[in-house]
């Protein structure tokens, strides 16, 4: 073998031990705050969907502190974990298609203030991931949240924008012992209805994607929980 | 040897690497939908040139020929990788957004183009204010393009309402094609401007 052969294998092995040993590190040292991360955003979607409002303590917070909750991201997140292990539990429903699956509970006073399920299914380009919330009546609509989505920005993107996760508050999924299918309009909601949400212009499929799975996840829930614990 | 000032400040307009060189193109369309994320991603590839073109010229003399562009890659994907890992942890919400395109940003033909062209034959200092130059440069047309979009597409700015509230949002404005129509303009005013055109 030529000299400078063996310099350029010495070389190559040089520079791949220096570079993956400084990225291991790297990625060693970041990993706890990233992982927090994660579990803080996840949490706080859950309690999008369980309290938009976060008026759990009785005292809601005000439209400047939700906003620098949700949408800038200031802290007090940091807060975020102790509010969560305060309120909420997390009990395990048996679906009879899939198995074992989450349900978040928000109590106050041992009294059930609202649930929270997940749910998700596709939009038009992506997964789109949701967790749903309902009010002790386990049949209106508390708070709803999509995130973690590739749909197109500014469009059915528009998923994850409060203003729309808005429209779907206070809207009944289920009355009189039947399901009242949840529907996204085109345009404005028809006012006469009580499960009509208001839809994003020009994101019809993804407002389709969005109405079919919600419709499809409360019915599994329902059967395997809502159904058996409903007062009425 | 070029002039300092001449470095940094040639890739700005006469030399831009968007708009002149047309690289870095898929980024500039991707991204540019919204400011923040816009300005996020002109830091992060700023920040790698500014360090692959640094790292790469300081190894020129020893880098072996045979395998300069594969050596190229690897300092240039960790300093990616690196940027990843640094934005997960601490700009997690802009992170999510950018998905794949910071990843990306080891495909972008700029960082490749300057380390080849620029830190193979100049030394570490010049070479450092080359990637300076290059990410401003870069940075300029996306922070142009991301302004006109935003504030075109959704009546904001960086999150903020600058249009009355009634203003309906231009859907073309959101998706890719157009940030293509906007660059194209760009690069029309530009060269109307410098009057610097290429013989086609």
């Amino acid at each position: 073998m030529q000299k400078d052969d063996l310099n350029t294998i010495r070389f190559a092995a040089i520079i791949c031990v220096v570079c993956s040993m400084a990225l291991a590190g790297v990625q060693g040292s970041l990993r706890g705050i990233q992982e927090r991360n994660k579990e803080i955003d996840q949490q706080v979607n859950v309690l999008k969907a369980l309290s938009p409002d976060f008026a759990v303590d009785g005292t809601p917070l005000t439209e400047e502190q939700i906003t620098e909750y949700f949408i800038e991201g200031k802290v007090p997140k940091e807060d975020i974990p102790g509010y969560f292990e305060n309120y909420v539990s997390m009990e395990t429903v048996e679906l009879k298609k899939g198995g074992p699956a989450d349900l978040y509970v928000l109590k106050k006073d041992g009294q059930v203030v609202s649930y929270a399920f997940p749910a998700e299914g596709k939009g038009l380009w992506s997964t789109v991931h949701s967790y749903v919330g309902l009010n002790a009546d386990m049949a209106t609509i508390r708070g709803i949240t999509f995130f973690d989505h590739g749909e197109t920005p500014g469009l059915g993107g528009e998923c994850s924008k409060p203003w729309f996760q808005a429209n779907f508050r206070g809207k009944v999924l289920w009355q009189d012992g039947e399901a009242e299918k949840l529907t996204i309009a085109k345009g404005n909601a028809d006012p006469e209805t009580i499960h009509n949400v208001d839809g994003m212009s020009g994101a019809t499929i993804t407002g389709n994607g969005i109405q079919k799975f919600v419709n499809k996840t409360f019915q599994a829930y329902n059967d395997a929980f809502f159904q058996e614990n409903r007062a009425m | 040897m070029p002039a300092i000032n001449k470095i940094v400040l040639d890739p700005l307009s006469d030399n831009n690497p968007v708009t002149v060189q047309m690289l870095g193109i898929c980024s500039a369309l991707a991204v540019t939908a919204q400011l923040p994320t816009a300005f996020t991603m002109s830091l992060a590839v700023t920040l790698v040139l500014c360090g692959s073109n640094t790292i790469i010229s300081m190894l020129r003399n020893v880098i072996p020929p045979k395998i300069r562009m594969i050596v190229q890659m690897v300092v240039i994907a960790s300093l990616v990788i690196l940027v990843d890992q640094c934005l997960k942890a601490f700009a997690y919400e802009i992170s999510k957004e950018l998905s794949v395109f910071v990843g990306l940003i080891i495909t972008n033909c700029i960082v490749m183009g300057r380390a080849e062209a620029f830190a193979m034959a100049n030394p570490p200092k010049e070479s450092f204010l080359d990637g300076l130059g290059n990410g401003l440069g870069y940075s300029a047309v996306l922070i142009i393009v991301a302004t006109i979009r935003e504030i075109l597409g959704a009546g904001t700015l960086a999150g903020i309402q600058v249009l009355p509230s009634s203003y309906p949002g231009n859907g073309l404005m959101v998706i890719a094609p157009g940030a293509f129509v906007i660059i194209g303009l760009l690069i029309w005013l530009q060269r109307s401007i410098t009057k610097k055109y290429e013989e086609a």
